[in-house]
Order: C-alpha cells, then sequence, then structure tokens
C-alpha cells in the first residue's frame, strides 16, 4: 500500500486568516487558564508553544494576535478539505488536526505517477490557501513523520527505514511514557530505535514500541490509521469500464450496478433521494480526471427499473472528453422507503410522476429556476411577490369572504388592499427610458418606434415610494396608458424622467 | 447527430413502419365562453400560438383560460424565459397562485426553455403549458423546427401547450394560431377546421375582470 500524507503546519490559523507568517495562535480554556492550542510556524519560531498559556505568550511575544479555538468550524473546514481531495484519492482521511492521509495505489497513476499526485495535491492545496508539504511512503506513520520533520517529496517502496533513519525520535509522535522510557535506555532517534531487536522492543515496550519499531524498520503499521469505510461508502457502488468512449456504453452496466446500489440500500432500509454519477476518465491533459452529474429522484425509491431511467437521461447532455475507467454511483442523500400517492391535483393523463418530473427540471435547470409565487404585503413593485416552493405542502380553498373586522387600524388595511390599482401582468426587471409629451402634468403622446403617439387613454397618477430606510429611495407617479392599442405602465420621476415599467398584456 | 437524436429518428422511423396508435385530437371546453365560440375548444393535445404585440391583450386571453383550469383544480406550467411575467396580475384575473408553476430557465445559450417546455408537455402533469417566447428577431429561437417535437410532446402528455410571441414563428408549427390586435382576436390558422364561422373577422378578447381592469 502507498500512502501520502500531507501536513498543513498552519491550517488551523490559515483557516482563521492568517497566513504562515503572520504570529498568531489559537487559545482555548484548558485546566483553569487559556492556552494555546497551535500556534503559526512564524510564532513557534519566536518560542510560543501549545498549552502555554495566553499570559505567558503575551509576555514572551507582546504582538502576538490570539484567537480564540473555534472547534466545531475546524473539523467541518478539515472535512471540507478531506472532500476537496477526493479527486486525488477515494480514501482521504484526517487523523491529525494538521495532517491528512490517503491511499494513493490506485490512484497514483491517473496522475503520471506519485510525484504526480504529490504534486497535484500540493497545487490544490495552494489553491486553497494552504501552506504544505507532503510525502508519499509505504506507510502512513513513517510519511507522517517525513512531511513534518523531513523535507517532502516521494519515499521509493521499501526505503522508509533509511528515510526515516536520521530524524529524532519523536518523530514518529510516541505516547510520553514510551519516549521516556525510549530516552532513558538511551534511544533518541528512529535509526537507533531500528536497530533494536524486535522481541526486545516488543518485551520492554509493548504493543506501541512494537509498531513504532516496525515503522522504523520500513514496515506499516497498520492500525494507526482508520481506513474503515465509512458509512457513506455502503451507499457506494463502482464498475471499471476499460475506456468507454461513450455515455451509451455506459448505459450496458447501468441497470447490474443500481441492483448492487439497490441491494446495499435495501439492507439498510433507505431508498435513494439523491444520487452522484462519477465518471473517472482516463488522464489526459487539459481534461478534469472526474465528470460528475447528480441525478435527484422525486420520490424516495432504490427500484433499478426507476432510477435507470433518469441516470440515462441525464448522461444524455454529458460530453466525455477522454475515455472513461470507472463508473461509480453514489446514494449521497437517502431516506426511508415511504412509498407515493398522487396528490388530489395530479392529472390521470400523467405519464410520469409530478415528483420525479420537478426533481429532473431541478436537475437540469438549477433549483431557482422553478417556483410557485405568493403574494406578499409591499407596494415595491417588484417584490409584491416571491417565489415560493412548488407544489406547496398544503394548498389552502380560497377564503370565504369575511365579515369587516372591528379594529379600525386593521379596517383601514383591509381599504387599502382593496383599492390597490391593478397591476401589469408583464414587469421590466429594469425599467425602460421613454420619451413622453405632457400636458398638465398628465401624458399625452409618447414616442414609439412608429414616431409620436397620442395617448388613447390615461388612469393616474398612482404615487408609490419605496420603503423610507432603504438605500435606493424612490417616489414615483404611475399612470396607465393606452397607446397604439397597447396598455403600458409608466412612470415619471420627480426629475421628468419618464420609463416605461410594465404592460397590461 | 448525436446518438440520442440517432435512437429518436430510428424510434420514430420504427413507429412509422409499425403504425402507431392514432392519435385523437379533439376540443375540450376551456372555460371562456370567447375562446370555445372562437374555436370551439382548446385543441387537445395541442398547440396553440397567441401572436401580437406585448401588451395587446395575450396575457389577459391566456390568463383567462389558466384561470379556468385552476378554478377546475388543474395545475399550470408557466415557462418565462423573458422572466417578466407578473403573478400578482395573474391574481387578479383570477389565476389561483398556488396551482401555477413558474419556470424561469437561466439563459445559458442553448435555450433550456425549448427542452423544459417539451419536458412539461410530454409528462402529462400540466392541463396546460403556457410559454412566452422571445421575439422572433431575438436570439434564443431555435433555428430548426420544434413544433414537430412539442406536438409529439404534447401527444404524449395529452396537453395543450399556449405559445405567446410576438410574430408567428416558422420554427413553430401551431394546432391553432391565433392574432390579436387592438380590434380582438382572428383565427389566422386552425389545423383542425373547427373555427366556427367568423370569416376571418375580429372577435372580442375575454373583458378584464374587476380587479385587474386597469380602467
Amino acid at each position: 500500500m502507498r500512502v501520502m500524507v500531507l501536513s498543513l503546519p498552519a491550517f488551523r490559523l490559515e483557516r482563521c486568516g492568517y497566513e504562515a507568517d503572520a504570529v498568531a495562535g489559537l487559545i482555548a480554556e484548558e485546566k483553569s487558564a487559556m492556552r494555546l492550542q497551535a500556534v503559526t510556524p512564524a510564532a513557534q519560531a519566536l518560542g510560543l508553544r501549545p498549552f502555554q498559556t495566553a499570559t505567558a505568550a503575551r509576555a514572551l511575544v507582546p504582538e502576538v494576535e490570539l484567537v480564540p479555538w473555534e472547534e466545531a468550524e475546524e473539523a467541518r473546514d478539515r472535512q471540507a478539505l478531506v472532500r476537496a481531495c477526493a479527486e486525488l484519492s477515494d480514501r482521504v482521511r484526517a487523523p491529525w488536526p494538521d495532517g491528512l492521509v490517503m491511499d494513493v495505489t490506485s490512484t497514483a497513476r491517473h496522475f503520471g505517477g506519485e510525484a504526480g499526485v504529490l504534486g497535484r495535491a500540493l497545487e490544490l492545496m495552494a489553491s486553497l490557501g494552504h501552506q504544505a508539504r507532503g510525502v508519499v511512503a509505504d506507510d502512513a506513520t513513517a510519511a507522517r513523520a517525513l512531511s513534518v520533520w523531513g523535507g517532502g517529496g516521494v519515499v521509493p517502496p521499501g526505503e522508509g527505514a533509511q528515510a526515516l533513519a536520521t530524524l529524532p525520535l519523536h518523530a514518529l509522535e510516541p505516547s510520553d511514557g514510551v519516549r521516556e522510557a525510549l530516552r532513558a535506555v538511551g534511544v533518541v532517534t528512529v535509526g537507533a530505535l531500528a536497530a533494536l531487536t524486535a522481541s526486545s522492543v516488543a518485551t520492554r515496550f509493548g504493543e506501541e514500541g512494537a509498531l513504532l519499531h516496525a515503522v522504523a524498520r520500513g514496515g506499516c503499521a497498520p492500525g494507526l490509521v482508520d481506513w474503515a469505510e465509512p458509512e457513506s461508502a455502503e451507499r457506494r457502488v463502482r464498475v471499471a469500464m476499460g475506456g468507454a468512449t461513450s455515455t451509451l456504453q455506459l448505459h450496458f452496466v447501468l441497470p447490474g450496478l443500481l441492483s448492487q446500489l439497490s441491494q446495499r440500500l435495501g439492507r439498510r432500509g433507505e431508498a435513494v433521494v439523491r444520487l452522484r454519477v462519477a465518471m473517472h476518465l482516463e488522464p489526459t491533459k487539459g481534461v478534469p480526471p472526474v465528470v460528475a452529474v447528480s441525478v435527484r429522484v422525486g420520490r424516495p425509491t432504490r427500484s433499478p427499473r426507476a432510477l435507470e431511467p433518469l441516470v440515462r437521461m441525464r448522461l444524455e447532455g454529458v460530453q466525455l472528453q477522454a475515455p472513461v475507467d470507472e463508473l461509480v454511483l453514489e446514494a449521497v442523500e437517502v431516506a426511508a422507503e415511504q412509498g407515493w400517492q398522487p396528490g388530489l391535483t395530479d392529472r390521470t393523463e400523467a405519464t410520469e410522476p409530478l415528483p420525479d418530473l420537478l426533481a429532473r427540471l431541478a436537475d437540469h435547470l438549477g433549483d431557482d429556476a422553478l417556483f410557485g409565487a405568493s403574494l406578499a404585503d409591499a407596494w415595491r413593485p417588484e417584490t409584491s411577490w416571491r417565489p415560493v416552493p412548488w407544489p406547496p405542502t398544503r394548498l389552502v380553498a380560497r377564503a370565504a369572504r369575511q365579515r369587516l373586522p372591528d379594529d379600525p387600524v386593521e379596517l383601514q388595511q383591509q381599504h387599502e388592499r382593496i383599492d390597490e390599482l391593478p397591476r401589469p401582468s408583464l414587469l421590466m426587471a429594469k425599467p425602460t427610458p421613454l420619451e413622453v409629451r405632457v400636458h398638465d402634468g398628465a401624458p399625452c403622446s409618447v414616442r414609439t418606434e412608429r414616431g409620436w403617439q397620442q395617448v388613447q387613454r390615461r388612469v393616474g397618477p398612482e404615487r408609490l415610494r419605496s420603503e423610507w430606510w432603504s438605500d435606493d429611495y424612490w417616489s414615483r407617479d404611475y399612470w396607465v396608458v393606452r397607446v397604439d392599442g397597447i396598455v403600458q405602465w409608466l412612470f415619471v420621476t420627480p426629475e421628468g424622467h419618464w420609463f416605461l415599467h410594465g404592460l397590461f398584456d | 447527430m448525436s446518438a440520442a437524436a440517432t435512437l429518436e429518428a430510428l424510434r420514430a422511423r420504427i413507429r412509422a413502419l409499425e403504425g402507431g396508435p392514432r392519435v385523437v385530437r379533439r376540443r375540450a371546453p376551456s372555460g371562456v365562453d370567447e375562446v370555445d365560440e372562437l374555436l370551439g375548444g382548446l385543441p387537445k393535445p395541442g398547440i396553440v400560438e397567441v401572436c401580437g404585440a406585448a401588451g395587446v391583450g395575450r396575457v389577459r386571453l391566456v390568463g383567462a383560460l389558466v384561470a379556468a383550469a385552476t378554478q377546475r383544480r388543474r395545475a399550470v406550467a408557466w415557462v418565462d424565459p423573458l422572466r417578466r411575467l407578473h403573478p400578482p396580475a395573474l391574481h387578479d384575473l383570477g389565476v389561483e397562485l398556488g396551482l401555477l408553476l413558474v419556470v424561469r430557465p437561466a439563459e445559458d445559450g442553448t435555450s433550456p426553455w425549448l427542452w423544459a417546455t417539451e419536458q412539461l408537455l410530454r409528462s402529462g402533469c400540466f392541463e396546460l403549458v403556457v410559454v412566452e417566447r422571445p421575439p422572433v428577431e431575438a436570439k434564443g429561437l431555435p433555428r430548426r423546427p420544434v413544433g414537430a417535437r412539442w406536438a409529439r410532446a404534447a401527444e404524449h402528455g395529452q396537453s395543450t401547450a399556449l405559445v405567446l410571441g410576438d410574430r408567428p414563428a416558422r420554427q413553430l408549427t401551431a394546432d391553432v394560431r391565433l392574432s390579436l390586435g387592438p380590434e380582438g382576436a382572428m383565427v389566422v390558422r386552425d389545423r383542425g377546421g373547427h373555427t366556427a364561422g367568423h370569416g376571418g373577422g375580429h372577435v372580442p378578447l375575454p373583458p378584464w375582470p374587476l380587479a385587474a381592469s386597469p380602467w
């Protein structure tokens, strides 16, 4: 197995907005005092260390900037880094607060070898604003030690012991007890540990000592990194495509793959809500290694027959720029299967259930492209309605006419609503300037493409003002005019500029 | 030709050889007296093109049809690529907004509204699918005809498309084409020949409902 470890010495401060060369530290309450949790390399160079109290740190380096540690946010950012590294490996873990490890045994070839994948990883970290060092080696502990204490790079298979030999013993991050015990017998470098016999180390220093000894000799220490697949892997299936050049070739493997996924989900009593279809491409210069599409399912289901047409339809628009090496399906959102009952407004002629259609449209057009409309209590024409999810969870029957309220304010508000003038059916996103001739303050002719046209009929003005507290305060006098058979909604500003804002189509 | 298009062409060929089921075209009462009188009802399945300058009353006519459909508790989809539909006006026209789906695809150079309209028609989930298409001169109308695809989709879903436009678009082969002007509506094409003896004259548009009338 070949693993790559990325060491991010300043990650915990970089995510707070500090560069590696800034003098800064994270603090949190520990043992009744505010203590340093992490420091930047620059702060470390000035003598600051984790577990120092904030007071001591300020006394030592008065200009140090100390920020409170946000544990949950940091964990979330770390997971985001893990996700970002998914393009490098399908097995990425974050066992250290400032480091990542990933299995690159089978993925390095996609990047032109181990040096290539390491280069891409460092490039990725730099693009995310993190200083990083990386090592590819046979074992995670060895790679971690070399990335923190060594210079980084690729350690050829079987040469781990040689690379580690000169590092101090604490590069392998032993527990305090083992480190002190080894120091007591004069073992202070990894090379010195490797020179001991395995049986004597195991006898004197227990299981931990034996594991460290194995690493020091260039072997592996299984168990230091938990490679067990997370729960999400249960929801992922894959198949090698051997260089498929068309999405039509993917159609042949879909039924089998979906049925495999369905079986796995069935064991957990889950159904698919959203599926991710990832096509891993053969390494080609200038082409991203993975093309992924998301397939939303209107009604949660794990039926391969229901899922297959949705996936096929989604693949139709995909252009492959390189042959497909591997196809991966992952249920990224799941729910308990609950069945589905048609709504009262559903048509019997429907050839596709409404939830499926909406999911498909939202996949192609984006979530914002589909909505219902709800009236809003606002004078401003642009905000007099708002988009709402569709279909609404409950269709409310038209309310019966209510008796007039007793409260005079409420009564007044109701009258205001009743007296509100109609609004145009087409509203321009941006009002269009117009040339208008005015007589006694009222529009009498409007310049159109056919020249000046008489206003045949007009109603107005209706004065509308935006909210007085808004930054773009405006006051407009609106007129409804009919010109050349077209009913327009115009307004004039206090400066006398006329605009077309809508059409009573 | 893409693989999907080749497959679709082959399927169409097979259908033609096998002799697919005959599509029954009928006129269904629209719930709007003026339209029923003029056309004998809305073609179902079918495509109705409503041509006229914006502001001449196209939305008033179509809004009345949509209001009648929602009052029968039928869902309606409104595809709005020009992004200027103002739903409060539809509410004033009597449309129940809870039954109206607005589709506003972002323009990405591929005219996604064409695809969305086809899918909405094909699904059969909506009795009416309204589209206000871009003007004939504007970018956004496809070069190749889409009418045949939409017609097949409407047949599949037994739906009716109401297409609002400025002038007749040659890319669109409508079953019924209405021309709207200040004098009212006139039938300029009726594939089914149901036009009830109006002799090419204009008939007035449905009157404004009180709540929606600008006058």
